[in-house]
């Protein structure tokens, strides 16, 4: 069973790439996914330990497997979560974004029906996520409708976080000690 | 193929030494009442195992090593078994502490056994081995071999992507909020978004 979905995602190729190998940050922007930590990394593999939202006990490992800005497969090592295989798909189009096909292989299990499996894989909502995600780390952020004066900016760079009010450049440092809520 | 992915709590170097180590499978493996060495040549060697799990079956396994990368093996005889073969793959850890082994098990045992409880059987073999690994390794630690020096990470040698957080920006009809992709409208005092 497998179902397919296909989008332009406004970035380049190795954008989206680094978006979806970007382990450690998938929960960011990946519906139904709390939590992701990298196992262990070797060249092209990668297996990481995923956890879902709203289900503590529910882990599962992922092994994945990539091919440079071309192709990305994740696939769930014993676990009885309903999907045997998720791959994209990634080719720049001639005006420079990127063409993403989803396909999710499901599998019969138990588990599409005890814990909301079919919700979990829904190619064209992940596919919405990843755009959204993609979004973020366009240069020229454009905003439909908005001319206007800018107010405020917060970006997040190898600085840190970078604040601009009304034109003026803040660095913004993080408070010791606390932890994020 | 079943597949089971484990922890062990020492470097990849010991973990490769004690899998490759067959004679003394008989110390660790669970179910293994003996392992004999009957050839060697390189990184391929010859073994009569004899497991007694479930049931008492003797085999001929041959191992092919790929040193401190992989170990696979499959059966070459067994008067008990249609087939059996299987892989070891080390990788380091992330937080190098220790080794991940993905762990691959195939188990052919004809008509007379279904397969759902032979692979139930199987990940639970390689779950009970993964286990045994961690105790041996407590128990009969192998010389300490050190970690070879980590690159930095790639995450921290590469130069991260700005990656744009929030925008305000003051229109005729109020404000427009950027939130991380999401857009929200807020009318100034009064009125409405939208309206003159």
């Amino acid at each position: 069973m497998e179902k397919q979905s296909a989008s332009v995602v406004p970035g380049d190729p190795a954008l989206v790439y680094e978006i979806l190998t970007g382990y450690e940050d998938i929960a960011e922007w990946m519906p139904h996914v709390a939590a992701v930590k990298l196992l262990a990394k070797e060249g092209d593999l990668v297996l990481a330990e995923v956890q879902m939202q709203g289900q503590k006990q529910r882990r599962f490992t992922m092994e994945c497997i990539h091919s440079r800005a071309k192709e990305v497969i994740w696939r769930p090592v014993e676990s009885d979560i309903p999907i045997s295989q998720v791959r994209w798909d990634l080719a720049a189009t001639p005006e420079g974004h990127c063409t993403v096909s989803l396909a999710i292989d499901r599998r019969l299990s138990l588990a599409l029906f005890s814990w909301g499996g079919i919700r979990f894989a829904r190619p064209r909502q992940w596919l919405r996520a990843l755009r959204n995600q993609v979004s973020l780390f366009q240069p020229g952020l454009q905003l439909p409708d908005s001319e206007g004066e800018k107010i405020l900016e917060i970006v997040e760079t190898n600085e840190g976080l970078v604040c601009w009010i009304r034109g003026r450049k803040y660095n913004l440092v993080a408070a010791a000690g606390e932890q994020p809520r | 193929m079943i597949k089971v992915v484990f922890n062990v709590h020492a470097p990849r170097q010991n973990v490769y030494a004690i899998l490759t180590d067959y004679a003394a499978y008989k110390k660790w493996v669970p179910g293994c009442e003996r392992c004999d060495v009957l050839s060697s040549t390189g990184n391929v060697t010859e073994t009569q195992v004899v497991m007694n799990s479930a049931k008492r079956m003797e085999l001929t396994l041959r191992f092919e090593a790929e040193p401190i990368q992989s170990l696979r093996f499959r059966m070459t005889k067994s008067r008990d078994l249609k087939g059996y073969s299987g892989t070891y793959r080390l990788m380091t850890a992330a937080d190098q502490k220790g080794t991940v082994v993905i762990a691959e098990l195939e188990i052919d045992a004809g008509f007379m056994a279904p397969k759902f409880m032979v692979d139930r059987m199987a990940t639970k073999a390689l779950q009970d081995t993964g286990e045994a690994l961690n105790g041996y390794l407590k128990q009969a630690p192998s010389p300490a071999v050190a970690a070879p020096q980590r690159p930095r990470a790639e995450k921290e040698m590469k130069p991260r992507r700005s990656k744009h957080v929030l925008r305000v920006v003051k229109t005729q009809a109020g404000y427009r909020v950027w939130l991380l992709g999401e857009i929200l409208d807020m009318a100034a005092r009064g009125d409405k978004p939208g309206q003159p």
